[in-house]
């Protein structure tokens, strides 16, 4: 069985300083991080690729910074891992960039089942995984907290919805999303990442993939601003008896309950 | 051609969701910024025709029913196949849809299928210069992006935040048009099954919750949770938890909000034990009223609540406890 994971190398969140914030998107000084859920997407191809046989082909599409975690998956042990960079920035329009992956993936040989995270932070879209499935025209399942049951040709998988879980079967080949703690991914040795620090990263381009860069983007970015920055907030003082009372004096002055 | 904003509307229990309500309060803005001659909803059901009225009385003035049997459940593939159907015959400007988890899901998908333009997750729609933008939070709400369709014969497609926008004014008795479109959605063309919906029955799940008691590490372990369920009884609320307290196993990721868990926006938002971590406040912090309790009153929390509260969890719950059942008589 053919998998493919799909993982991306993100700008940290929590690193987002005064700086940073507008009018353009600025992310000078504001350090890379694998993508949160991205670890579990790789586990979650090598747990299924050990029992079912097969192989592991990681892609990430971004630039050199997303060799570190090609590397770290080749050291857990996924078979081959491919760089994709495209020309194309247009304000990170997913639209583009998931037309770019399908045809990677078609590339590699194409793929049973394809995983990739719930979403990617930073762009906070999650859009990537639904679509890619749509540019291949195959079904896509999000928010997979658990894979129920795999086999040549069909998945059953347990979906983590709002107010509870669905359990869905589907053709494959097929996209899957997944949450976090899908799985616990191992941790790779010592001698294995020597290993992979070694390897020359393959990487494949736009051009390389027959794609002409669009004549624009989909949607611009017009600019960036703070959050509104909430309200001056007040400490309650005195007994505990005291503070509950007045917090509930002004709970209920607010008429929120 | 008219220029018309279709609203897509999810049903649940045979009710009208919240979240697909609101979005006719974003398309009534976006018609008032940019100008458009109706809005429509559209329903994809088995008995579209049972909630024609009510969507009347939001203001909606059409109605499409896209009948068919097979889009009782959401599935991915059935909905693009029967929204195709309607969207060659309508070629409407913009399509809203209501961004819970399948609205996520669906709006991407779709988007490819029909050759638009999609902008996720959005919070507000304003007027910038002369163009008309979409609010969006980014990097997990640290950042709001402000974006703006460049193609003007694309479809806008939106996915709306789920309490971003407020409920639209109800008016009883009005009417509009109500148009069916069956659909033949054979099953052996569908991709997927759902075999099973394992709804937590008498539980509000922390998205729709308008009380949430959230517990950290603070609360010292799960045993200690039992305190937070009794309280967000009481409040008929939703327990979260921080990460620390997921990762330490004491409660399930379910109920984890935060950068890697829900998004969460309740009336209330009680946070006992818990610093703050900027992972966390990304997923809180535009609640109504977050109220903090921790002893460490250096804790990052403090800068963030409306009332902050310097003193011991254990001995707080227990007061606030009695405290609320003696005011709130239910």
């Amino acid at each position: 069985m053919r998998f493919v994971g799909l993982v991306k190398q993100v700008f940290d969140p929590a690193e987002i300083k005064p700086q940073n914030q507008g009018p353009g998107l600025n992310l000078d000084g504001v350090p890379k991080i694998l993508n949160p859920f991205d670890e579990f997407v790789i586990e979650e191809c090598l747990q299924w690729k050990e029992k079912l046989g097969g192989e592991v082909t990681i892609i990430s599409m971004g630039d050199e910074s997303a060799n570190e975690i090609l590397r770290t998956a080749l050291a857990m042990g996924v078979d081959k891992v491919n760089l994709v960079k495209d020309s194309f920035g247009g304000d990170g329009d997913t639209i583009e960039r998931s037309k770019v992956l399908a045809k990677a993936i078609e590339k590699n040989g194409g793929a049973d089942l394809i995983i990739a995270g719930k979403l990617a932070l930073g762009g906070d879209t999650a859009h990537i995984g639904p679509m890619v499935a749509s540019q291949l025209g195959i079904p896509v399942l999000t928010y997979v907290s658990k894979v129920i049951e795999l086999s040549e040709n069909k998945i059953v998988v347990e979906r983590l919805l709002e107010g509870g879980k669905e359990v869905v079967s589907s053709t494959l080949p097929c996209v899957i999303t997944v949450v976090k703690d899908i799985n616990k991914p191992r941790y790779p040795s010592l001698i294995a990442i020597r290993k992979a620090s070694k390897v020359a990263i393959p990487t494949i381009t736009r051009e390389d993939l027959g794609l002409n860069p669009p004549a624009s983007s989909t949607v611009k970015l017009i600019k960036v601003t703070p959050p509104p920055p909430r309200p001056a907030g007040e400490i309650l003082i005195g007994s505990t008896e005291e503070v509950v009372s007045k917090l509930l004096d002004k709970l209920f002055e607010q008429k929120v309950f | 051609m008219a220029k018309e904003i279709l609203c897509v509307i999810d049903i649940d229990e045979n009710k009208v969701k919240k979240s697909s309500l609101e979005i006719i309060s974003t398309a009534k803005k976006i018609k008032e910024l940019d100008g458009a001659d109706k809005i429509s909803a559209v329903v994809l059901n088995e008995t579209p025709d049972k909630y024609k009225d009510e969507l009347f009385s939001y203001g909606v003035d059409t109605v499409y029913g896209v009948k068919s049997p097979a889009l009782n459940l959401y599935r991915t593939v059935a909905y693009t196949k029967a929204l195709k159907a309607l969207y060659e015959k309508l070629n409407p400007a913009y399509l809203l849809i209501s961004g819970t988890g399948n609205g996520r899901d669906w709006g991407p998908y779709v988007s490819i299928a029909i050759d638009g333009a999609i902008i996720a997750d959005i919070i507000d729609v304003v007027k910038e210069s002369d163009e008309i933008a979409f609010v969006r939070p980014i990097f997990v709400g640290n950042l709001l992006s402000y974006n703006a369709f460049v193609d003007p014969n694309k479809i806008k497609i939106l996915t709306v935040r789920p309490k971003a926008f407020p409920l639209p004014e109800k008016v009883e008795g009005k009417s509009g048009e109500f148009v069916e479109i069956p659909v033949d959605i054979k099953e052996d063309e569908i991709p997927t099954r759902v075999l099973e919906v394992i709804k937590e029955t008498g539980k509000i799940n922390l998205q729709d919750a308008d009380f949430i008691v959230s517990g950290g590490r603070g609360m010292g372990g799960p045993e200690n949770f039992k305190m937070l369920v009794e309280l967000a009884n009481l409040l008929n609320g939703a327990v979260g938890a921080s990460r620390a307290a997921v990762d330490s196993g004491w409660v399930p990721y379910d109920n984890q909000v935060g950068q890697t868990g829900k998004t969460v926006k309740p009336k209330i938002y009680f946070a006992f034990g818990i610093s703050g971590a900027i992972q966390h406040l990304a997923g809180m912090r535009t609640s109504d009223i977050i109220v903090a309790v921790n002893t460490d009153k250096e804790a990052p929390i403090f800068k963030t609540a409306t009332y902050g509260i310097v003193d011991d969890l254990f001995k707080v719950i227990p007061v606030l406890k009695d405290e609320i059942k003696k005011r709130i008589v239910r």
